[in-house]
Parts: structure tokens; sequence; C-alpha cells
């Protein structure tokens, strides 16, 4: 017997209440508009339920994530999450530099020059890439507009 | 429509500009270790609604192909297979390398993988027109089961467990659910959140899952040094007569395994690659040179995974049935810009139709020529380290996701599903089948409500009732049942 719960089974778990939550609201909806999402719904509980059972039942392999690995990753997130709030409000040729300045010193670059020069590389390509030759919109913010 | 129009377009400056754009970007791509062919096609997507249909389609179809290839020259190079199709070429590719033939290993990959994906185009475009016809015979009950039959084809490939497989498609689906209601206008499980009304933006969803989530599988360890490029003697371009000896019959045969893998849902590139490399193993007169460096390990296994790319086009363009994640991801791109695959394309939509098939077979013919010409080049891509690689796939992912709606909203989208992403692969689930889920999610529902109007409420009494559905029926079944078969198959 497993003394902890394996990820998989947290997820069945966690889409089992989201799935028994969703289908109370599907009761306020119009029957047709509540037919798929409550045949999805059901679908849903049905297969985490024997998800959770091969779970126990094999000894399914699932890969661990080590402390170190772990605290990279939630670092990383953090520093995107930070991109999009500072792209927010100072847009995205900013927020850029700011991004491969911080994340290119967190994934081991020590040479600050380099790093800035490689962020301005990088705003000319979006520039002449996305916004020139692709015509796709970008993200400008108040210092350019 | 003629072939004049349909070549004239291929070769308009702005086709081929793209195209060549297209294959740059796909081997840069597949070289790098990290970066799969449907991280390529996912992250380049949203740039092509700014073209034609026919360009934006050519140029995802050559990323494809070209990512497939690259892969090839890492996994020769620095034993790290680029993409997972490349994994039995490096078994060989490398020893050659070590053996101080890494450039004949090279060149055959190149040769292989363009001879395989010429091969694969031809078969598209022969066999496509006709199977399109199949179409015409479907109600509603047939296309229902028809996206059931393409989620099965995913749903097996993907996963490590068949019901985690069907899980995750029942997720992809519950989140096509989200936002108003298509029958009649109701809006379901948005919450207040007006920027739901319209769903949850495919595309954000589709590079959170596929490219944002390699970023943070990246990032677990992100000083680790990458793999030293091995050096390689050049001294020729092209492939001599000492080179392709005795390789025809491999190239010839794995192009054919390639593109019936490639037609049969729920395999892919990377299984049609280990079933050639086995076959090929089987038949060879020097067995025991496999996996010490043979050119005909290289060759089966290259020429097959090109060979799949052209085959799996075929399921995809007749009937919408993605036959791998990177299919699955061209489907979406077909359908956002208004191209419902069946007989349709091959009628009303035929120039387009054509000239991306067409235009397919000669990316491919450029992939063999820019391989060949500009190997020294690319070999030095798989070096480029991981911490400029990263952050220029986020920024790739941020301007992707913004793109489409011009939408801050969509990038937080697409965070949340690379965090979503990288959760559920570490325990276990894959992401192809929740995209496809979100790809076919809105037919499968407006499909379903059709058949249930039409058949009084009674759907599984009244698809029975129709021979085509039971055979689609069984067809779902034999999706299902197959990775059993292909599992045995991988491992030899």
């Amino acid at each position: 017997m497993k003394k902890y719960l394996k990820l998989d089974t947290i997820i069945s778990f966690i889409l089992i209440l989201i799935a028994t939550i969703l289908l109370n609201i599907t009761r306020e909806f119009p029957e047709r508009s509540a037919l798929f999402p409550r045949l999805i719904l059901i679908s849903m509980i049905i297969f985490s339920v024997l998800v959770i059972i091969e779970s126990i039942i094999k000894d399914t392999h699932i890969k661990k994530i080590g402390k170190e690995k772990f605290k990279n990753v939630v670092i990383i997130t953090i520093l995107i999450i930070g991109y999009y709030i500072i792209s927010k409000i100072l847009g995205l040729i900013i927020g850029t530099l700011l991004f491969i300045l911080v994340s290119t010193k967190f994934l081991g670059e020590n040479k600050f020059l380099r790093a800035l020069l490689i962020g301005i590389a990088f705003n000319v390509m979006i520039y002449l890439v996305f916004v020139k030759f692709l015509s796709v919109p970008i993200p400008y913010r108040p210092i350019f507009m | 429509m003629s072939l004049l129009t349909v070549m004239m377009s291929i070769f308009s400056f702005k086709n081929m500009l793209i195209m060549c754009g297209g294959i740059l970007i796909g081997i840069i791509g597949g070289a790098l270790p990290g970066i799969s062919s449907t991280m390529c096609v996912s992250l380049l997507l949203p740039f092509t609604f700014a073209m034609s249909p026919e360009t934006g389609i050519l140029m995802l179809m050559a990323i494809y192909t070209s990512a497939v290839y690259g892969g090839s020259i890492s996994a020769i190079l620095i034993n790290t297979p680029g993409t997972g199709s490349s994994a039995a070429t490096a078994l060989d590719g490398y020893p050659l390398t070590s053996q101080g033939r890494g450039g004949q290993a090279l060149r055959i990959s190149t040769l292989a993988s363009a001879i395989g994906g010429v091969v694969s185009g031809i078969a598209l475009l022969i066999l496509a027109p006709p199977l399109s016809q199949i179409s015409l015979l479907f109600g509603p009950s047939e296309y229902m089961l028809l996206a059931i039959i393409g989620l099965t084809a995913v749903v097996t490939l993907a996963a490590d467990s068949v019901l985690k497989g069907i899980l995750s498609a029942i997720f992809g689906l519950l989140l096509t659910t989200v936002g108003v209601d298509f029958s009649i206008g109701y809006p379901r499980f948005t919450f207040g959140i007006l920027e739901l009304d319209s769903g949850i933006s495919f595309i954000p969803a589709l590079i959170g899952l596929f490219a944002l989530s390699e970023v943070l599988k990246l990032c677990e360890n992100p000083k680790e040094k990458g793999a030293s490029v091995a050096d390689f003697e050049a001294d020729r371009i092209f492939p001599n007569r000492e080179d392709t000896k005795g390789l025809w019959g491999t190239i010839s045969r794995s192009s054919i395994i390639g593109v019936i893998i490639g037609i049969l849902p729920g395999a892919g590139a990377e299984i049609g690659s280990w079933i050639s490399y086995n076959t090929a193993k089987s038949l060879s007169k020097e067995k025991e040179k496999f996996g010490k460096g043979s050119l005909e390990g290289v060759a089966a296994s290259e020429t097959a995974n090109n060979a799949v790319t052209g085959g799996a086009l075929i399921p995809l363009l007749t009937l919408g049935i993605p036959g791998s994640s990177v299919a699955a991801v061209i489907l979406g791109g077909l359908l956002i810009h208004g191209l419902v695959p069946g007989r349709e394309l091959f009628t009303t939509h035929a120039q387009m139709t054509y000239t991306v098939i067409i235009g397919f077979i000669i990316a491919n013919i450029l992939v063999g020529l820019f391989g060949l010409v500009l190997v020294k080049p690319f070999s030095q891509v798989a070096k480029l380290p991981k911490k400029y690689l990263t952050p220029m796939i986020v920024i790739f992912c941020f301007v992707g996701s913004f793109a489409l709606n011009n939408s801050m909203f969509d990038i937080v989208i697409m965070i949340i599903f690379g965090v979503l992403g990288y959760i559920i692969q570490k325990a276990g689930f894959h992401p192809a089948p929740i995209v496809l889920a979100m790809v076919l999610g809105e037919m499968l529902e407006s499909r379903y409500l059709q058949t249930f109007t039409v058949s009084n409420g009674n759907v599984l009494s009244y698809m029975f009732s129709r021979p085509i559905s039971i055979v689609l029926i069984v067809i779902a079944i034999i999706f299902l049942i197959s990775p059993i078969f292909f599992k045995n198959v991988e491992q030899g």
C-alpha cells in the first residue's frame, strides 16, 4: 500500500471535483445547452475513477520532480508571469528586454553586456519579422505609442 | 483550375519565400534538442493568419517535414535526437560519426528524408482525391463518429495509458463547451468573465500545451551543459554511388512503410521510423552492423519518418482525422482558415489544395537541397545554448498568442495551459488529445445535437441502424486496441 497519492490520482480527484461542481451548474442551463456538457462531465467522472483504479492496480510509472528541478520550474514560471505583467504595463519591447536580461542570468549567462545585446537583437528581430514582414500586431504600450 | 495555375501559385515569389523560410525554421527547430516538430508548427501557426490559406498551410507543411528531417542532424552528431522520430537514427548515426563517417551519415539521412517526403507527397496527390469522395456518404452521426475516431487515434498515440488519453480528450472537449453556446446563444461556464464569452482560444492553449510546457521542462536543469557537436568531414556536398551503394532497396521499402504507417491514425513518425528500422534490420545481409554504425539503419529510419508526414496528411485532408500531433495542429490551421477537410477541399478549394500538395512535394525536394548544401551551419545550430534558446521560445509564445486577437488575455490563457501541460505530463497524461479535442469539440457537439434531434434522443440505436456508422464504430474500437500492437513493434 502506498503512503502517498500519485500525481495522476490527485489530478483525477481534482477532475472529479470540477466535474461535480460543473454538473451542478448545468442545472441552470437550458436543456439543449446542457446536453453535451453533461455527457462530457459524466464521462469525465467515469474515466477519472477508472484512471484512479488503474493507478492503484498497476504501478504506473510517474516521473517524479526533484526539489531542485521543481524550484527551477517555479522560478522560470514566475519570470514568465513577470514578463507578462511588464509587457502589459510597459509594452512588449521593454518587457522582452528585461525578460532576456533576467532569464538569461537565471539560465547561466554571466555577461550583462552580451545579454543586453541579445535582448536588443531580439527586439529588432521581432520588429522586422513580425511587424514589418508578417504584419503581426504586437502589444506596444505607452512608451512606444 | 489547371496545373499551370497551381505551379504559378507555388513558384510565386511570396510562396517560395515563405516556403523556404518555413524549411529553414523547420530544420533549425528540428535540429535543436528539446524542440519537437509539433512545437515548431504550433509556434508558427498564429503567423499564418496574416497569410492566404494556401501560403499559410504550405508553410506549416514545409515546417512539419523539415523539422522531422532536422531531428536527424542532432541524432547523428550529438546522439540526441532533435525530435522523437529520429531516435532510431541516433542508434546508427552517432556510431558512424564516432567512426569519422558523420558526413556520409548526414548525406544519406538528407537524401533518404527527401525521397521519403517526396514519395509520401506523391501518395498524397494520388490517394487523397478519390478517398475524399467517401466523405460524401456521411451524415451527422458519421461525422460525429469521425470526430471520435480522430480523437481515439491521438488518444492511443499520445498517452502512456489509453484511459489517461481518453480522460485528456474528455477534458479538451469540456474546454470547448466554455463560452456562448453556438446553438442557442447561452453562455456556459464563463463565470462572468467577458473574454470567455467567445470560448477558450484554441491557439494560445495549443502554444501553452505544446511549447511553453516544453520550456518549463527545459528549465528543470537550467545550467545543464548541452552535448558537444562532433566534428565531421564535409568532403563533398552530394552523395555519390559509394554512399548509396546497397541502400536503394531500403529507401524504397521504407518509403512505402512510412506512407502506410502515416495513413494509419494512431501511429506517427516515431512508430514509422522504428517499424522501418526493425524491418530493414531483419532483412539486411549485414544485421550485425545495426546499432554499431549501419548506413542502412540511418536510411531506413530517416526515409520512413519523412514518408509518414505525407501519409498522415491523407486522412487529415480527406476525412479530418489527424494521424499525428502535428497533423492535429495543421487541422486547427485548416479550420481557422475556414477550410473543412473532405470533398470540398478537392472541389471548391481545389486550387488551394493542389497548390499545398504539390508545394509539399517541392518543399521536400528543397529540404534535401538545403540539407545537403547547408549541413555545416545547420550542425552548428545544435550548439545553441539553453540560456538563449528558452527565452527565445517564450518570446515566440507571447507574440504568437497575442497575434490572433490582439489580446493580452490570450497570453494569460497560454501561460495557464503551459503550466497545466507541464503538470499533466509529469502525471503521464499527454497534451495532444486535449488539443485535438479542442479542435474537434465544436464539430462533435453540433453533430451530436443533430443526431440527437434526428433520432428523437435515441442516438445509439440510430447509429446501430446505419451500416456506415457501424463500420466507423468498429474502426474506432480497432484504433483503441491498436497501441498494444504498436508498442510491441516499437519495442522490437
